[in-house]
């Protein structure tokens, strides 16, 4: 007797390519996974340059080209294979009504912000504000930093207030 | 006097900004004029791990009268197995008046004048973060003097800020517990 296939030995695959479906729903679903990867995609590559950019802001290691470029080919490839999987998107909603492949709408934003990203691109610096520079502290002032968390009585001296703007 | 949030479109009013001639005082003017770019106020407000916040204090004439910053940072310490680890620090960048207002209004007490008001601002800015966020902010607020600065470090003197040695380039770093008195100070 044939093992039952479960979703991760197959089973997804037979459903996929099932006859019934027709090739127009399953060229659908593939348009449709093609643009949730492509989403989850760029939200890892916006991520690791927000990481990036902070730690050589912060001094926490130097600015290196060649991250940098790593960086900007990344964008760059998935600005390139974006703007064909919208255009193969597009080509399928004229045929088959607008509006029919789900998550297409959030695409577009992420390709304009991609390209913005990379046309105004500018290279992180190391910040000129000494406090925002990651500081490193010796044992000694660690367990006096530490402590003062709950010393309460280390407390401002003067009254202060909000100003209203 | 009263804050303006400062950002790019502010950019024009800080031109002039100036608060001394000593390299510290220099070193103030200089990142809150800096364009993009050049590691200034500008570039480190669109870092959202820092959590900056700027701003410009202006008398009801709309006349510069300074600006304050607070922000965020991590102090790494290692700990019991000699491993790194850190803490998020709630840190006062820079805080600048320009020079024709230090001391003023001289008619009145020293902790209504606006070095003081301006501090007493970032003071309960910070103290507001800690009360609302425990997780993205700290009780303790940091900063960085230069060891030269004696007219900054008696003035955090005065604040109550305690002494934590000093940073790999000299500066003195001080600080301050925010959630201090059960914030009876605010």
């Amino acid at each position: 007797m044939a093992e039952p296939r479960s979703m991760t030995a197959g089973g997804l695959e037979v459903y996929r390519n099932h006859p019934s479906l027709g090739v127009s729903t399953q060229k659908r679903r593939e348009l449709e996974e093609t643009v949730q990867m492509g989403i989850g995609l760029i939200g890892a590559i916006f991520g690791n340059i927000s990481n990036w950019r902070h730690r050589v802001m912060s001094g926490a290691q130097p600015f290196e080209p060649a991250e940098r470029e790593q960086y900007k080919a990344e964008l760059a490839d998935w600005i390139e294979v974006t703007k064909s999987v919208l255009d193969a998107a597009k080509d399928f909603e004229a045929q088959h009504g607008y509006g029919t492949i789900c998550g297409l709408q959030f695409l577009k934003p992420e390709l304009d912000k991609a390209e913005e990203t990379l046309d105004q691109w500018n290279d992180p610096k190391l910040t000129s504000a000494i406090g925002l520079q990651i500081d490193h502290l010796s044992p000694e002032e660690a367990n006096q930093m530490l402590a003062a968390f709950q010393k309460r009585e280390q407390k401002p001296k003067f009254t202060a207030k909000r100003l209203v703007g | 006097m009263r804050p303006v949030k400062f950002d790019q479109s502010q950019l024009h009013r800080v031109a002039e900004f100036s608060c001394g001639d000593q390299p510290w005082e220099i070193e103030v003017a200089q990142w809150i004029k800096a364009p993009r770019g050049q590691g200034g106020a500008l570039d480190d407000l669109s870092n959202p791990a820092f959590n900056i916040e700027v701003w410009l204090y202006e008398s009801p004439s709309n006349e510069l009268i300074g600006y304050g910053a607070l922000g965020t940072s991590r102090w790494t310490f290692p700990d019991t197995n000699n491993k790194r680890t850190s803490r998020i620090v709630q840190i006062i960048p820079f805080l600048g008046v320009q020079k024709t207002y230090w001391g003023q209004p001289a008619s009145k007490p020293k902790q209504e004048q606006f070095a003081y008001l301006i501090m007493g601002d970032l003071l309960a800015h910070a103290s507001d973060h800690w009360f609302h966020d425990t997780k993205k902010y700290s009780p303790i607020l940091g900063l960085c003097v230069h060891p030269n600065n004696a007219r900054a470090i008696k003035f955090y003197q005065n604040w109550g800020f305690f002494d934590l040695g000093a940073n790999k380039s000299g500066h003195l770093r001080k600080y301050i517990n925010v959630d201090g008195g059960q914030r009876d100070w605010i």
